[in-house]
């Protein structure tokens, strides 16, 4: 606990980048297993408690210490978790003889805590833990843990280690499961890659390029491919025997806020791994996208927003088929593999992306300006 | 004790005349210790520890550190008036003391600002069994049970040695908190030169020139940038978020100070590297030492008085808060060359 502590302190502090890099790389390097594998569950948002609620940390603390001291205390630290963290004094005799425990240690006895031991376990926790420690364990176990370092960096930091990119580790990321030990392995070349092939894992795709951005005259225009690019978010479907997932373009898994979306693929019963829009639309019209973004902002939708705002995708193209990895083939390929599926499965609320036929660069250019004043997103 | 008054001048001592760090001038003033809150200017005789008075007569000058200066050694008895005074050593800073007062039978302790924690830099306190005993309460909440200095020291070289290529300029204090951590580092066997702020040198060299090495000091105003890559680097708490800092090579800013405790103290303060380093006494030095002297009356001057009294209450002992304008912790966010 006291090595996760002590990261989460420097994270919170610390505003770089660069610098929050070599701390997770530190920490995950000098770490043993299964720690760094829950502290790593941690940064992904996966690790979450609710074992105590804020009366019974009051409720420990005043065990200890007067209420009226408590109380001042509160008042100047502001913040529940740090001012017990703080004010807690060790009974006699207990800290420097019984080590603190592990992260591992804290995870795997609050998986099959009961209820009512919750208390004595917590109060012999805080008696071994430090303050920083103890300020750790006390935002874990009332589930309001924040760490100072998004999944995303986590990853980075992973893959700096082996030499690898962030999206080598987000191919296998989605296969795992805390405490991640397989992961470990590869990172440190003890084992071979993970093996994803039947969990439904995100796979980073081609991301689209503004027009603007580019130089097109060093661009060959046989060589490129136009679809327009809708108002909604940029999605991967997955399904495989293990199940179906919605992923955003950051791997987030968003497929409990679109059930509708997760009925259709289970309906599909095809393993594949699909790119798409995400939009709501009404027959062949798109909503707009603050549509969207209210079934977006809700962890699971209610009847009536299912009802009004019908999810569907505008498909953009097809990475995986029965285990096939169809990613090394050229687009157009894939644009044909694509069309053949969509065309034997006729997917509901799903329609292929159109491509846009186009000679010259300009012509695009033409057609975006002319979308724009129609309302299509550039 | 009624021979011990407050006035508005600050706490005097009737039978002998004199004020205890007073806040206007003042004919006779003891003075416990250097921190400009402590010790102002333009007193006409002031007793204080020679150390004190070497100083105080850094810092103000000629002429304004006491027109007539009387220089009292730990445990040397004087008369004044028909008080026997004599100092005893608070653990504070370098000569900082605390006033011992005999009168009629009564003895009465004015600790100044004082700590418990060993300092390399300076002598160690020392208890006195007294009637009255009148302590500073600037970390006067339970919450301020301060960690071991050491492992502090330890946090910042583990992060100097996880990031080479950055400098780390370190908030501290002028007098009393730079020289401890410089004190503090070598004793962590950190022997590399350190870089020093103007404002923090001549405090330095006076330590020394009084007997407490500190290693090789080098002035970071005149050296040159890439001279001070990797290395650690101390100024006083109002530089590290300024433009004086942001010139040095990729700073990493730590803060040396009690407050660190609380994240929301640090965060405020843009602190990178919050180190909890303190020349006061925490809370749980706070009680033990006012138990300790036996005294049946404690006077609280500066800090959080409520927590401390109503804690005293609890053990049976009479507190009282003495409200002194003008005391402040030196640490709290007070520019440089103020009174603090
Ligand atoms: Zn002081
Ligand atoms: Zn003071």
């Amino acid at each position: 606990m006291i090595e996760f502590a002590t990261l989460l302190e420097r994270l919170a502090f610390t505003p770089s980048r660069t610098m929050k890099l070599a701390l997770l790389k530190e920490y995950f390097t000098m770490a043993p297993d299964p720690d760094r594998g829950y502290a790593l569950a941690a940064m992904a948002g996966s690790l979450s408690f609710a074992a105590a609620k804020p009366a019974m940390l009051r409720a420990l603390a005043m065990e200890r210490i007067d209420p009226e001291l408590f109380a001042l205390s509160y008042d100047y630290v502001g913040d529940l978790a740090e001012t017990v963290a703080l004010i807690w004094r060790p009974e006699a005799g207990q800290s420097g003889d019984v080590p603190a425990p592990s992260l591992s240690e804290v995870v795997h006895t609050l998986e099959r805590l009961p209820k009512a031991e919750v208390p004595d376990v917590i109060r012999g926790w805080l008696d071994t833990c430090d303050a920083s420690s103890r300020y750790a364990l006390l935002k874990l176990i009332t589930g309001s843990l924040r760490v100072g370092a998004s999944a995303r960096l986590a990853k980075t930091a992973l893959a700096n280690i082996a030499s690898l990119s962030p999206d080598d580790i987000e191919e296998v990321w989605h296969g795992l499961e805390p405490p991640y030990e397989a992961l470990f392995a590869w990172i440190e070349g003890k084992a071979p890659k993970p093996d994803a092939k039947d969990a439904p894992v995100f796979c980073p795709p081609m991301l689209a390029q503004p027009l603007e951005n580019i130089d097109l005259t060093a661009l060959n225009p046989t060589d490129w491919r136009a679809e327009w690019k809708w108002d909604g978010i940029r999605v991967q479907l997955v399904s495989t025997a293990q199940g179906e997932r919605v992923y955003t373009r950051t791997a987030e898994d968003i497929g409990k806020a679109f059930p509708d979306i997760l009925a259709i693929m289970q309906d599909l019963g095809s393993n594949v791994v699909l790119d798409g829009e995400l939009l709501i639309v009404h027959g062949t019209t798109v909503a707009p996208f603050a549509d969207l973004q209210q079934r977006l902002n809700r962890k699971a939708p209610t009847a009536s927003m299912l009802r009004d705002m019908p999810a569907g995708i505008r498909l953009y193209d097809i990475l995986f088929e029965d285990g096939e990895d169809l990613r090394s083939l050229p687009f157009d390929t894939r644009r044909q593999r694509l069309e053949s599926w969509h065309a034997r499965l006729n997917p509901s609320r799903m329609i292929l992306s159109e491509l846009i036929p186009f000679t010259h660069f300009g012509d695009l250019a033409k057609l975006r300006d002319a979308a724009r004043s129609e309302g299509i997103e550039g | 004790m009624d021979w011990l008054e407050l006035k508005p001048e600050g706490l005097f001592c009737a039978p002998g005349a004199f004020y205890i760090d007073p806040l206007q001038p003042v004919a006779h003033a003891v003075i416990t210790h250097g921190h400009s809150d402590h010790a102002r200017p333009n007193h006409a005789h002031v007793t204080a520890t020679p150390e004190t008075l070497a100083i105080m007569h850094l810092r103000m000058g000629e002429g304004r550190a006491g027109h007539t200066r009387r220089p009292l050694h730990y445990g040397q008895v004087i008369s004044v008036g028909d008080v026997q005074l004599w100092l005893a050593p608070a653990g504070h800073v370098l000569g900082s003391a605390q006033v011992v007062m005999e009168y009629r039978g009564q003895r009465a302790v004015v600790s100044g600002d004082y700590k418990r924690t060993p300092d390399p830099t300076c002598a160690p306190f020392e208890v006195v069994p007294c009637d009255l005993f009148v302590t500073e309460a600037t970390f006067g909440l339970p919450v301020f049970r301060l960690p071991n200095p050491a492992h502090e020291i330890g946090k910042l070289l583990h992060d100097v040695r996880l990031f080479p290529d950055r400098t780390h300029v370190v908030g501290c204090y002028a007098l009393g908190k730079c020289q401890r951590l410089i004190a503090l580092l070598r004793n962590a066997g950190y022997h590399d030169p350190l870089w020093l702020h103007g404002a923090l040198l001549p405090m330095c060299r006076l330590y020394e020139s009084l007997g407490i090495p500190l290693g090789e000091l080098r002035s970071a105003t005149v050296a040159q940038k890439a001279e001070m890559r990797g290395g650690i680097v101390l100024a006083p708490p109002s530089a590290i978020a300024d433009r004086w800092a942001r010139r040095l090579p990729d700073p990493v800013v730590c803060l040396a100070s009690g407050w660190m405790h609380v994240r929301q103290r640090a965060k405020a303060r843009g602190v990178e590297l919050p180190l909890v380093i303190s020349d006061h006494a925490d809370w749980d030095a706070l009680l033990g030492t006012c138990r300790a002297t036996g005294a049946q009356e404690i006077w609280v001057t500066h800090g959080r008085e409520d927590a401390l009294i109503y804690a005293m209450g609890k053990m049976q002992l009479h507190g009282r808060a003495l409200r002194l304008i003008g005391y402040e912790d030196e640490d709290e966010d007070v520019p440089e060359g103020d009174p603090a």
